[in-house]
């Protein structure tokens, strides 16, 4: 047991101290972030009085937080006994969390600047089960976490093959081949094909909240102001837009750049023994793996600045539940054809030998699309603006053909193709996406109809796995009916474990 | 041994030939009643708002009540319909349900990916002796089945069964 790196695991242990540091850090920023408008008042405007009984009972409050929370990093043990990994917990009421190391489906590490300055991780450990127990330890040694995290795995080996793991085994790291590597130059690849208008978006919403709070902070509006002094200059409202478009563009197409760089920055990707992992970020590192079972589908992106580089996005979907099967997933936001080959290879073997049948939606798609997000949006901006621009308002009635194009544009890339083991579908307008499931991982098949889908004979097709639904729209009837009897009856005579 | 027999497409047990079970007709009745309470509340709101608050019974309210009334008549109606097509089904590998006036829905749930199943019952469902059935799987809530207005005894002997199933296929 002398060179057993994962020794100190068998009795309790404590966090690194950097945890307590954290934690207050956490809890300040927090506390920060929710009374910055108080502090402008504080500072700005001297007219409005704040009560200094409420200033008092703040801070004692933010005190006895942080004295709690530094109790509760005393409390706090982690420690394995008897095949499981036991946490103790709790200030007031003590909490012990007992997780039998076979269940545990993956070790995540997290650093953020200040953890990768201490030389921590914060480890996340999510288990089996169809509620999400999952719990975390916010700051150990590094080394000390990947001894765990090869103790857990070489336990879990262990206890799959029931067979005796020499002692020297335990706690070596398993093989592992590098897939992909990002260099900086295909970050700014990547970062140019982001959808910028996702961050445009973002942005507008970011900046409306952010000049909400000054105005409520300062007492004053500022846009009225804003209007005024632009009355008064005779400025140009055409001309400010005119003006303004190119610049936010600019602003969201810059802070997409700087943000791809941020997450992905060094991404390594790896193919190991069990599945796949993936380290990248600059101030915070995130490492996060994949076990192959657990994997339930394949989605890749692909838009026509991809396409001109010959990238793509791909996710690799696993299973948890819902609230944290964002997390969960892998993302790969760039990469080449020959990656994402390896991909498809490791999560569907067979699926370059199989003959896939394509199939096509029902063109009746093509009025709800024209309704939603042609019809409804005209008449709504029209409704709203009539009064404010008179006749001229109709304008908006040009949304109208452009929806028609669109629908028809989306009606024609909507594909899907069907083989003896799995389903692949590919729709998209500009941005294609693509999805890749095998039958045996689905959880339920329904098909769902309208009154308008029944008497045009389509539905509906939705196949649930444990990472996400995959729908096929507007399918004719008769073929939906087809693919439910056909998954169903590949569900259920096959005998692999879907996790 | 590894078989990997030719499937006929035509030849596979299809869905939708199926006889779905009726729900109970007392269900009719929580349906009835639920529905009934609902709006009732919905009502008794609007006529708290006229006597108490500061409007009267201005024409908004009015308006508001008339198109409730409206709608609770439309419920009502939608009531009988949707337990006429409400229905579900034991296969020898999977359980149906079929539901929906609207918007119509058959999902199928394999025995052989469900998690586990239970059986609530609400305060009305106890009076009229119903329960409801409850079938959870890895997919998420969406896909879960719900199935109510089962006779109490029948929804146990369910359980059992699917129980017993989830077991058998763990083996």
């Amino acid at each position: 047991m002398k060179n057993n790196p994962a020794a100190f695991l068998s009795i309790p242990n404590r966090q690194s101290f950097v945890a307590i540091l954290l934690i207050l850090l956490r809890f300040a920023r927090r506390t920060a972030r929710q009374l910055w408008p108080l502090l402008l008042i504080f500072l700005f405007n001297p007219k409005k009085q704040t009560d200094s009984f409420f200033l008092t009972a703040f801070i004692l409050i933010a005190l006895v937080v942080a004295l709690l929370s530094i109790i509760a990093f005393f409390k706090f043990y982690y420690y394995v006994k008897d095949d499981e990994l036991v946490i103790e917990k709790g200030v007031v009421r003590k909490i012990k969390i007992n997780v039998p190391i076979d269940r545990i489906q993956t070790v995540n590490f997290k650093q953020s600047l200040l953890h990768q300055f201490f030389d921590v991780v914060s480890v996340e450990i999510d288990t089996a089960g169809s509620i999400g127990h999952e719990f975390s330890i916010s700051a150990i040694a590094k080394q000390k976490a990947e001894a765990l995290r090869n103790y857990v795995e070489s336990q879990k080996r262990e206890i799959a093959t029931r067979q005796e793991v020499s002692e020297e085994i335990i706690g070596v790291p398993p093989k592992q081949k590098l897939l992909l590597q990002l260099s900086p130059f295909d970050l700014l690849k990547i970062g140019i094909s982001q959808n910028h208008l996702r961050t445009a978006g973002l942005i507008m919403a970011f900046f409306w909240g952010f000049l909400d709070d000054i105005e409520d902070a300062l007492n004053i509006d500022l846009f009225k102001s804003l209007d005024q002094r632009l009355a008064d200059n005779n400025f140009d409202w055409f001309f400010l837009l005119l003006l303004g478009i190119p610049f936010f563009l600019l602003i969201s197409f810059t802070l997409t750049l700087i943000n791809t760089v941020l997450l992905h920055f060094d991404l390594k990707f790896w193919k190991t023994e069990s599945g796949f992992k993936i380290v990248s970020g600059l101030f915070t590192k995130k490492e996060r793996s994949a076990t192959l079972p657990k994997i339930q589908l394949i989605q890749w992106n692909t838009n026509p600045v991809k396409q001109l580089f010959e990238i793509f996005s791909v996710r690799l979907l696993q299973a948890a539940s819902t609230a944290v099967s964002r997390r969960q997933s892998i993302n790969i936001p760039g990469c080449y054809e020959s990656h994402l080959a390896a991909v498809r290879q490791a999560y569907f073997p067979k699926e370059s030998e199989l003959d896939f049948e394509a199939g096509r939606i029902s063109k009746v798609i093509c009025w709800r699309q024209v309704l939603y997000f042609g019809i409804f949006p005209a008449a709504l901006m029209v409704l709203l603006t009539i009064r404010m621009l008179g006749p001229s308002a109709f304008w908006w009635l040009l949304i109208l053909p452009l929806a028609y194009f669109l629908s028809l544009r989306y009606h024609r890339h909507w594909r899907y193709f069907l083989s003896e083991e799995g389903l692949r579908t590919t729709a998209g307008i500009f941005t294609m996406r693509s999805v890749l499931l095998q039958w045996y991982k689905v959880q339920a098949v329904e098909v769902r109809q309208t009154i308008y889908q029944r008497r045009k004979g389509v539905a509906n097709l939705i196949l649930y796995t444990a990472a996400g639904a995959v729908r096929i729209p507007y399918i004719e009837i008769e073929k939906a009916r087809v693919i439910q009897n056909f998954a169903l009856y590949k569900i259920e005579i096959d005998t692999r474990s879907w996790m | 041994m590894f078989e990997n027999t030719q499937i006929n497409i035509d030849e596979l047990p299809v869905v939708e030939e199926v006889t779905f079970q009726k729900l109970d007709p007392a269900y009719l009745k929580v349906e009835y009643i639920g529905t009934t309470l609902f709006f009732g509340l919905l009502f008794l709101g609007f006529l708290f708002l006229s006597l108490f608050g500061r409007w009267g019974f201005a024409w908004w309210i009015g308006l508001l009540l008339g198109l409730s009334i409206f709608w609770f008549l439309v419920a009502l109606a939608l009531v009988k319909k949707s337990y006429a097509i409400a229905g579900y089904a034991l296969r020898e590998r999977d359980v149906v349900q079929r539901v929906g006036v609207i918007w119509r829905s058959v999902t199928t749930i394999p025995f052989n990916r469900m998690q586990h199943c239970e059986i609530t019952q609400g305060p009305v469902e106890k009076f009229f002796g119903l329960s409801t059935l409850k079938v959870f799987t890895a997919g998420g809530s969406s896909s879960d089945l719900s199935i109510s207005g089962i006779r109490r005894e029948d929804a146990q002997r369910i359980r059992e069964f699917i129980s017993q199933k989830i077991e058998e296929d763990e083996k």
